[in-house]
C-alpha cells in the first residue's frame, strides 16, 4: 500500500497563518513546525488574543502539540523621555 | 524643548475597553503633543474606534493629538467612520494632512499619511507590468507626494512626519527580509528629506527596531507597542 502523501510544512504553516491573518486579524505571529509540535512566536497586545490564537492553532493542527511562546506587549509608562540632537 | 508622546499598533477591539486609558492617565504631564501612528483598531470597524474613542478622549482632551490609519483601520471599509468618531473624541486625524499647534510659543506642525509599501532603494517595485502592479506603487508614490507637500508647506519650528509605513529600512531590523516590500518605501524617506523634518514617527513592524535615520538625517522612530513595550514613548526635540 502506499503511503498517504502528507502536506508539506511550508504550505501548513502558509495554511495556517492564513486562517490567523482572516479569522484573528493577526499578521505578526510566526509558526513553527518542528519534530516537537508547533511553536508560536510573536507579540501581541492581550493575553486573551495569546488564547485566542493557541485555540485557532490547535484546531487547524489536530493532533500536534501547540506551543504558544508569544509575548503579551506590555503597557507600561516609560521610564524616561529620549533626547533627539 | 518639545515633548512628543508616540504610540503605534494598539489594535483596539470591540473588547478593549479600559485596557489603554490607564496607562495614558499621566501621558499630558509627560508630552507636550500626542502622535498615533496608525492601525488603531483591529479590523477597522467603527465599534472598535468608539471603543478607542472613549479611550483616548481624556488624553486628547489634554494634549493635542493627532493620528493617522493604519492598514488595519482600512480594512473593513470603515475608515471615514473611524476617522469621524476619532475626530469628535478629539483626535485630529491627519490623512494627507498637516496641521500646527502653538505649544507655549513653539510652533509644532504635523504632516500625516498612512503611506504604503513597495520596498527600499535598490529594491523596489516598479510602475510595470499589470495594472495591479502599477496601482500598488503608484499608490505609494502618490502618498509620498502629498506627504512630501504637506511637509513643504508647514510653517512650523518643529516639524513631525506622522505615518504608519516605515520609509526606512533600519527600524524593521528584525522582521523577515521577504516582507519588507509590504512594510515600507524609500519614497517615503526621500519624501520626508526633500520637505525637511525633524523627527518621523511610524509602526506597522511589530517585529522591527524602534531607531533608524533617513539617508538626509532624519531621525525616525517606529513606535509599534510590541517594539517599544511600553503603552507610549516620549521623544524630546529641541
Amino acid at each position: 500500500m502506499p503511503s498517504t502523501p502528507t502536506e508539506p510544512d511550508d504550505y501548513v504553516i502558509a495554511r495556517v497563518q492564513e486562517a490567523l491573518a482572516q479569522e484573528l486579524n493577526e499578521l505578526d505571529v510566526t509558526v513553527t513546525l518542528t519534530a516537537g509540535g508547533a511553536f508560536l512566536t510573536g507579540t501581541v497586545t492581550t493575553k486573551r488574543r495569546c488564547k485566542e490564537i493557541t485555540e485557532l492553532v490547535q484546531r487547524e493542527l489536530p493532533g500536534v502539540e501547540v506551543h504558544n511562546d508569544v509575548g503579551v506587549a506590555s503597557l507600561a509608562e516609560p521610564d524616561s523621555a529620549e533626547e533627539l540632537t | 524643548m518639545i515633548r512628543v508622546a508616540a504610540v503605534a499598533d494598539v489594535h483596539v477591539g470591540i473588547d478593549s475597553g479600559g485596557r489603554l486609558r490607564p496607562h495614558w492617565e499621566h501621558l499630558a504631564d509627560q508630552a507636550d503633543v500626542f502622535v498615533l501612528a496608525g492601525d488603531l483598531t483591529r479590523r477597522g470597524l467603527a465599534e472598535e474606534a468608539a471603543v478607542l474613542a472613549s479611550e483616548v478622549e481624556e488624553v486628547a482632551g489634554r494634549v493635542p493629538t493627532f493620528a493617522v490609519l493604519g492598514n488595519h483601520d482600512y480594512h473593513c471599509d470603515q475608515q471615514a467612520m473611524v476617522a469621524k468618531l476619532m475626530d469628535a473624541a478629539g483626535v485630529r486625524v491627519l490623512e494627507g494632512e498637516s496641521v500646527t499647534v502653538d505649544v507655549d510659543g513653539t510652533v509644532v506642525g504635523v504632516a500625516g499619511v498612512k503611506g504604503f509599501g513597495g520596498g527600499f532603494a535598490g529594491a523596489h517595485g516598479t510602475e510595470f507590468g499589470e495594472p495591479e502592479m502599477k496601482a500598488f506603487v503608484a499608490h505609494t508614490r502618490q502618498v509620498a507626494g502629498t506627504l512630501e507637500a504637506e511637509l513643504g508647506d508647514l510653517t512650523a519650528d518643529v516639524r513631525i512626519a506622522l505615518m504608519h509605513y516605515s520609509p526606512v529600512e533600519a527600524t524593521l531590523r528584525g522582521e523577515r527580509l521577504e516582507i519588507y516590500p509590504f512594510l515600507g518605501s524609500y519614497l517615503l524617506a526621500e519624501a520626508v528629506d526633500r520637505a525637511g523634518a525633524d523627527l518621523v514617527v511610524h509602526g506597522h513592524a511589530h517585529g522591527g527596531s524602534e531607531k533608524g535615520v533617513t539617508p538626509g538625517g532624519v531621525h525616525v522612530r517606529n513606535v509599534a507597542l510590541p517594539v517599544i513595550n511600553h503603552a507610549y514613548n516620549v521623544y524630546e526635540l529641541s
